[in-house]
């Protein structure tokens, strides 16, 4: 169904945009794929995490610098623009540092150009305005106006500074969080940066389950990963207690019980008698040669592009490299939308999901290994693999495939800022994705807790503790260990 | 190069400096260059994790007293010649320091101030409310009733001089251990004889306490009691932006500075008169609270409503040192041979260590110590001997 | 054919081999490692980068990752503008005597 068109403004140009979506991705319709470059280096970035965590796609909007556009909707006359590098030789430079850097090691800036006195200070005058990322428009003391973040009110959500205190917080409506808000004593509050409770994957399985003919049934782990899901959301419709916070974020922690969540610009503080962290996981692309190649993405940033962000994907060609229940599901939601998709399936397992695959005629590439990812002009990624095993290095055939978008899939990581914040041990643990709370030393409660200074207790389920999804389950208060 | 000594801790040193921030490597390097050998440097973290790698990095001149002002100026000319002496870039920029007030009460005594530092040959100038613009064009003048500025005041990076000092020191045959810790310090006959580590033994007849907010139970360990009081001061950073802001800003009035980094961030902070300070019992502790970054943004855009749209980027706490008259304690003390202190900054340990360290280690070699050294020491509290500053910011 | 660079940081462009040269310099503390590479200092303030940083420093100094201390993550976890922060009401002061960190 038609709906009137967007226009904002890019750099000179005009550019229509579905109204609802982002910024960033209303441009890489419009085949604006860069959207910043590296302050060192000047490397592009565009889309990669999609989701308001990383740097790529800071944007100056309507004159306010370092606007996160993956997180930004489209309204209507808007100046977007990419942020300059500071001064004429600025960008220059960056080339020489980018193709020389064998020649400027790590940290030359503290040991060259430090005598004599003058030339130190002239280093230093020469070097200022290159440094910074945006730029703060001048003009007056009046405060600049901030730009909605989105135009939809919030609907019945509290909006008082301070939301008081609750017994329980739970902080992630997937459903490890669902669960445990569930069965929580006391006054319950749940967030979730979503609309509707059911977490990250959520919007993607539906969006499958509601095709005609649709392919869940032959992907067993994600029918089941989706029941999982429903089945946490009825358990906690039967709470007529809880408070449901939509399209909030949880962005700090102050010791030993405080929140401060954001719901677009509204700030809200909550304190806590016991936290329950289930806000599950972040996208991992890996360390590979190309990693910061804009189109790179995960598949959270899938979901999040696709189904709440509508990203014009028909026709356009999408590599799908990894492992785990996101491939399939990255995969299956492609396969809904008229993109073109190729599959390399990496490391062992998914033999029942691969033979799924090949009944569907997917096109899928197995045995070969990501050797590095370069651009080929604006927007258009070149993907180079090895076949055979990591380590086949030159000794293996090697093959490329272009694409305009990339999804590695693998081992989400736990999402630990707030943890920490709040007091929390934390261990590096790689086999779980990265750093979450140590297993708890008592052997009766085979949770991951923390006792936070003041008293209050922090459980950290789900993803958010290294869970792979839908295989194995470890809940607050005991509910579902399968 | 900064290789950090992974060997096993020495058995003997002719001096032991304890703490690895910019007292402890500046007092290293300069001994060195006074030419004593075997210098040990023991840190029980990593070099600058203690207040030195906390602190805002902000260095000034505009000080109240003569002995104050004279300090802070040697340190100001060694600051301007760092990053040549060293080799290392320590990224001072003077960009000024502005000082505003709210208070008609505060007039006299700055223009008192300003024309001291004058005398001092200290470049200061007051100015009006409206003078301060042309300074710092987006300044909300409306509620100030006059300023200071002295254009040679400025910032440098704590972690660039700690990094650049413990080169020179490395250069100089200094052994720095990190995760070092002391455990106590034995002497007798009124000498230092061994100061005790979790890593061993080192024979010296040197210990030089140089252990910031830990320096009062370091003296403890041999005896020493010093009336230092530690105090939380939290510290703000925002996101990283294109140069838009010169000076160093401070307000006498409600003790904000903020001030924009060589990396383009703003760093800032403001006191908390609810923290315990002097009267009240030590307040040992590095977290962050959501008062400190609610009080900031308010008095912020009390001054600079332009900051508004700026993001904070992170906040983090730091331990001020604190004395009675916010003035350092320097030198030994009688009785107790070899056994030397630099700290009680109050919070200016980052300005004042360079300077306070070769003076320290003048005084260390030859025996001799000059006038400040003298003013400074530990018995001027119980004489009553105070000469605080007028004005305690920062 | 030049490979491409290997990113350990995109905020602040970090490249692996940066990151280990340092290592080699001396600065064997993921903290030190932070403040000298800019490795975790950007925008994202770590959330892209520091596990692999600590997995990577884990693997210089040939110890098991769980040795690894992670760098003080400050609050908040996503930049907050002066103006957001001023709509809050500053809480009353903690009255926790805190402890050594």
């Amino acid at each position: 169904m038609p709906s009137k068109k967007v226009r904002i403004h890019f750099e000179g140009n005009t550019l229509e945009c579905r109204p609802g979506t982002t910024v960033a991705a209303a441009l890489w319709e419009n085949g604006v794929r860069h959207l910043s470059h590296s302050p060192k280096y000047g490397r592009p970035r565009g889309l990669t995490c999609a989701r308001g965590h990383c740097t790529a796609c800071l944007m100056r909007v309507d004159q306010i610098p370092n606007v996160r556009t993956c997180e930004l909707t489209v309204r209507e006359g808007m100046e977007v623009g990419r942020q300059e590098a500071g001064t004429f030789y600025a960008a220059p430079m960056q080339k020489i540092l980018a193709t020389g850097s064998a020649f400027f090691p790590v940290g030359f800036y503290y040991k060259w150009f430090t005598r004599p006195p003058f030339l130190s200070r002239l280093f230093l005058d020469g070097i200022r305005p290159m440094t910074g990322v945006g730029r703060l428009p001048g003009g007056g003391s009046r405060p600049l106006a901030l730009p909605p973040v989105t135009e939809t009110p919030a609907s019945g959500a509290p909006t008082a500074t301070d939301l008081g205190r609750f017994d329980t917080v739970v902080v992630g409506a997937g459903p490890s969080g669902l669960h445990a808000a569930a069965t929580a004593t006391g006054r319950v509050l749940i967030l979730d940066d979503h609309r509707l409770p059911g977490g990250q994957r959520h919007g993607a399985l539906r969006r499958l389950a509601d095709q005609p003919d649709s392919n869940l049934t032959r992907f067993p782990v994600l029918k089941s990963l989706l029941d999982r899901i429903e089945k946490a959301r009825n358990l906690a419709d039967t709470r007529d207690d809880l408070t449901f916070l939509e399209r909030t974020k949880a962005i700090a922690g102050y010791h030993p019980d405080r929140l401060v969540l954001r719901r677009d610009d509204l700030l809200q503080t909550v304190q806590f008698d016991n936290l329950v962290w289930a806000a599950g996981a972040l996208d991992t692309l890996g360390l590979f040669p190309g990693n910061d190649t804009p189109g790179v993405i995960g598949p959270r940033a899938l979901y999040r592009l696709l189904v709440r962000d509508g990203l014009g994907i028909e026709g356009r060609q999408v590599l799908v490299i990894g492992n785990g229940p996101d491939f399939w599901l990255s995969a299956a939601l492609l396969d809904t939308t008229g993109a073109k998709f190729s599959l390399v399936p990496t490391g062992d397992g998914g033999g029942d999901e691969i033979s799924a695959a090949v009944d569907l005629q997917w096109p899928l590439n197995t045995g070969l290994t990501l050797d590095g990812i370069s651009e080929r002009g604006e927007g258009r990624l070149q993907a180079s693999f090895v076949a055979g095993s990591p380590g086949a290095g030159e000794a293996g055939t090697r093959l490329s495939m272009e694409a305009d978008l990339a999804v590695i899939c693998g081992r989400g990581k736990p999402a630990y800022d707030i943890l920490y914040q709040l007091g929390a041990n934390l261990k590096l643990q790689p086999d779980l994705g990265g750093f979450t709370l140590p297993l708890s030393d008592d052997p009766n409660d085979g949770e991951y807790v923390a006792v936070l200074s003041g008293g209050s207790r922090l459980v950290a389920i789900g993803e958010a503790c290294g869970d792979l999804p839908g295989r194995h389950h470890i809940s607050a208060d005991g509910v579902e260990k399968p | 190069m900064i290789p950090l000594s992974s060997g096993p801790i020495p058995a003997t040193a002719d001096a032991v400096i304890i703490g690895g921030g910019v007292n402890g490597l500046t007092t290293a390097r300069e001994l060195a260059r006074e030419g004593l050998k075997n210098i040990v440097i023991l840190e029980k973290n990593y070099i600058g994790s203690g207040s030195t790698g906390r602190c805002g990095g902000g260095i000034r001149q505009q000080w109240t007293t003569e002995e104050n002002i004279r300090l802070a100026q040697e340190s100001v000319a060694m600051y301007e010649n760092m990053s040549a002496e060293l080799g290392y870039q320590v990224f001072f920029r003077q960009g000024g320091y502005l000082m505003i007030t709210e208070s008609e009460d505060d007039l006299p005594a700055l223009r008192d101030a300003v024309a001291l530092q004058n005398r001092c040959d200290v470049p200061t100038e007051f100015l009006q409310p409206g003078e301060c613009l042309k300074l710092v064009p987006d300044l909300d003048v409306s509620h100030l009733k006059g300023a200071t500025f002295c254009p040679k005041d400025g910032t440098a990076y704590p972690f660039a001089v700690v990094w650049g000092y413990a080169r020179a020191c490395h250069r100089a045959g200094v052994k720095i251990f990190i995760r070092s810790q002391v455990t106590g310090i034995s002497a007798d006959d009124g000498r230092i004889r061994t100061v005790h580590t979790d890593r061993g033994d080192i024979a010296t007849e040197r210990v030089i306490n140089c252990a910031g907010p830990w320096a009062r139970s370091i003296a403890a360990m041999v005896g020493v009691q010093l009336p230092n009081k530690q105090e939380r001061h939290e510290i703000m950073v925002s996101e990283s932006l294109k140069p838009f802001l010169d000076p160093m800003v401070i307000s006498i009035t409600n003790g904000i500075y903020f001030s924009q980094s060589m990396r383009g961030e703003i760093v800032g902070g403001i006191g908390d008169p609810s923290e315990p300070g002097l009267n009240g019992p030590s307040h040992f502790d590095t977290r962050s609270q959501l008062r400190f970054a609610v009080r900031f943004a308010k008095a912020l855009l009390r001054y600079y409503p332009r900051a508004g749209q700026v993001r904070m980027m992170r906040q983090w706490a730091g331990m001020y040192d604190v004395t009675p008259d916010h003035r350092p304690i320097l030198g030994g003390v009688p009785g107790l041979d070899g056994y030397y202190h630099i700290c009680g900054f109050s919070g200016h340990g980052f300005m004042l260590g360079p300077v306070t360290g070769r003076k320290m280690a003048r005084y260390i070699s030859t025996g001799q110590p000059d006038d400040i050294i003298t003013s400074l020491s530990l018995d001027r509290f119980e004489k009553g001997d105070l000469k605080p500053d007028a004005f305690v910011v920062g | 054919m030049s490979k491409s660079k290997v990113f350990l940081c995109c905020c602040e462009d970090v490249t692996l081999q940066e990151f280990r040269d340092a290592f080699t310099e001396g600065f064997t503390e993921l903290e030190s490692l932070k403040r000298y590479t800019g490795v975790g200092t950007g925008f994202c303030q770590g959330k892209g980068c520091l596990s692999e940083a600590a997995g990577e420093l884990a693997a210089l100094r040939d110890i098991p990752p769980c040795d690894v201390r992670l760098t003080n993550i400050r609050p908040p976890a996503e930049p907050l503008t002066f103006a957001q922060l001023a709509t809050l009401d500053a809480p009353d002061p903690l009255d926790d005597p805190g402890s050594d960190t």
